[in-house]
């Protein structure tokens, strides 16, 4: 019985000496109002593409293309495939497409590529700005595959133009491939080869021009 | 003897012996009260505190290639905030601090809530109080009245795709502790 009382005891004082009374002083607290913070987003569209042609060149002596031919004349006519890609009204910020990747998605024509794949040049242009060509090496075998760094900001709500452009020489460089005569079936791209483009926007500071 | 008898004589006794030990104290005397002395305690809290609007924004934080330069106003639930954005405020906070020897620290701290990738990539602050860096200063008499406190909140430039369309809430957390005169 004492030894319990001895216990009671010292629990007791231990309570008495680390209670909070020891430290009373003034004291206040508040808490502020609570500030709701809601972060926005960048949301890009793609429409397209617009196929159209471009004139590459001055037909030769004895080569005619009649008003209206599609797709690729070699050393004549290019083809372009016009993308609109569009920084949403709803996005919080401009955005720049920092970079285009020229993809294919698949080959259609297996012997049409074969054949021009060696000669075939595209060219990604923003803005109508100037043109950057994809390097040879990109352009394989199998298929398209690389990505251009670009610059092109757009503010929400507005869109820039790009155009991916097909281009083949007048004439092969080995001399041996008769182009034009390769394309008399069919002279556009799509009929050739699936090119699926991949756009990247960034966000770009407010401030950005 | 009779009973009745010996009363009457123990109370005639009694009585005899308190007239006599009352004679036995009179002297001179004299007493007087002093001035009275008024013993009133200071005060030390905060007031209602307005701290949610009047913020403003810009984007100017670390690594944005082209910072603004000048800020605008940040409305809450309708402004949203991308990477690179700051949010600043300051609060006027009302004070109560009277005393002689009254001396407090203002401690203010701040949390987001809820916890999601917006609130886990930005950074809440407070910049100074009372016009001291950081979230802590020591106040006297001489600050009853307002004490200004600095917030800023900055969505980093390098917060990624996780932090778009969320929303977070921050509060702040103000304490006032007294200290002693000679710290």
């Amino acid at each position: 019985m004492a030894a319990a009382a001895a216990g009671a005891a010292a629990v007791l004082g231990v309570l008495l000496i680390s209670a909070p009374g020891t430290s009373a002083r003034f004291t206040s607290t508040a808490s502020g109002q609570p500030l709701v913070i809601t972060s926005g987003t960048i949301s890009a569209s793609v429409t397209g593409p617009i196929t159209g042609t471009v004139s590459a060149g001055t037909a030769s002596n004895g080569v005619v293309v009649a008003s209206g031919t599609i797709g690729m004349v070699p050393g004549v006519q290019d083809e372009t495939l016009t993308y609109t890609v569009a920084n949403s009204s709803a996005s919080a910020s401009p955005a720049n497409i920092s970079s285009v990747r020229v993809v294919s998605s698949g080959i259609t024509s297996a012997a049409a590529w074969t054949d021009i794949q060696p000669y075939l040049g595209v060219t990604v242009a923003i803005n109508g700005g100037t043109a950057t060509a994809l390097p040879a090496s990109a352009i394989t075998a199998i298929g398209i595959d690389a990505t251009i760094a670009t610059s092109a900001n757009i503010q929400p709500g507005s869109s820039a133009s790009v155009v991916v452009r097909f281009d083949l020489p007048a004439t092969a460089s080995s001399g041996t491939v008769d182009l034009a005569r390769i394309l008399q079936g069919d002279r556009s791209i799509a009929s050739i080869i699936a090119v699926a483009p991949v756009f990247a926007l960034t966000q770009t500071s407010q401030a950005a021009p | 003897m009779r009973s009745v008898t010996k009363a009457v004589i123990a109370g005639a006794a009694g009585i005899a012996l308190l007239a006599g030990g009352a004679g036995s104290l009179a002297f001179w005397t004299d007493t007087k009260a002093g001035s009275p002395v008024v013993i009133s305690s200071g005060d030390l809290s905060l007031g209602t505190i307005t701290d949610a609007s009047g913020w403003t924004i810009q984007q100017s934080a670390a690594g944005v290639p082209t910072p603004q330069t000048a800020s605008v106003p940040y409305v809450p639930g309708t402004t949203l905030v991308v990477p690179g954005d700051v949010l600043t405020k300051t609060v006027a906070v009302p004070v109560s601090i009277s005393g002689a020897d009254n001396k407090a620290t203002l401690t203010v701290t701040n949390a987001t809530a809820p916890s999601n990738a917006l609130a886990t990539q930005l950074t809440s602050a407070v910049t100074s109080v009372n016009g001291v860096a950081g979230g802590t200063a020591t106040l006297t008499a001489a600050n009853n009245g307002t004490v200004n406190v600095v917030f800023t909140v900055t969505i980093p430039w390098t917060a990624d795709n996780t932090t778009k369309s969320l929303s977070t809430t921050f509060t702040a957390n103000y304490t006032l502790t007294q200290v002693s005169a000679a710290s």
